[in-house]
């Protein structure tokens, strides 16, 4: 424990004295400067500062599986914990970031008009007739596609409405 | 079918179902909860 306590206080230092102007962001987090990883996801990585990869090493300390392509790094963590990922030029450490591998809590929600609540207006679905969906859980940026839903409308006066089969729009 | 959203009135419901959808990275396809929503 100690040991590991020591390894990540060096990769911290040695961030804090490398390259400044060098910075690596994870662009699958909502939230670039959470320093997160996701397990078994593509963790799109950007290192801002350097555009061009080439000659540029990237290795991983938790040995992650590791692609690039053109100016990005996409890793896939197969582990929960640390994840150093270092950036090396001719052997050279150029900048290191440690990163947070943890699960994300995958249940997407869907939403019609981007309304979350129970009661909606009419003019609230007629200026955003759409379902979305999202993962309200994990601030991993998934794309979701909706490729089909049925519309059913429940009259409050009894009125019979037959139920509508769509694409992602209403 | 946005002209049967226009005679929608207070206290109709809404109600989706049979959602279907894909997802990247994983392309998984769990369902997805039906969504129920009464006009205000």
């Amino acid at each position: 424990m100690a040991i590991k306590l020591f390894i990540v206080s060096l990769f911290s230092f040695l961030s804090m004295t490398l390259n400044e102007k060098v910075k690596i962001i994870n662009t699958s987090d909502q939230s670039f400067e959470s320093n997160q990883l996701y397990l078994y996801l593509d963790n799109d990585l950007k290192i801002v500062g350097i555009g061009n990869l080439s000659g540029y090493t990237i290795k991983s300390s938790a040995h992650s599986h590791i692609d690039i392509f053109d100016s990005i790094i996409t890793v896939i963590p197969d582990k929960v914990g640390l994840d150093s990922i270092s950036v090396f030029k001719n052997k050279k450490l150029i900048s290191t970031n440690i990163f947070t591998v943890r699960e994300c809590d995958f249940h997407p929600m869907g939403y019609l008009s981007f309304v979350s609540d129970s009661l909606i207006t009419v003019n609230q679905i007629l200026s955003n007739p759409f379902l979305v969906i999202s993962n309200p859980k994990c601030s991993y940026k998934f794309r979701f596609v909706v490729t089909n839903f049925r519309l059913n409308i429940i009259k409050k006066n009894g009125e019979d409405i037959p139920p509508v089969s769509t694409i992602s729009k209403i | 079918m946005i002209s049967i959203i226009k005679t929608l009135k207070s206290g109709d419901k809404i109600l989706i179902d049979e959602v279907k959808y894909s997802s990247l990275p994983n392309f998984c396809t769990r369902g997805l909860s039906d969504i129920q929503l009464t006009i205000r």
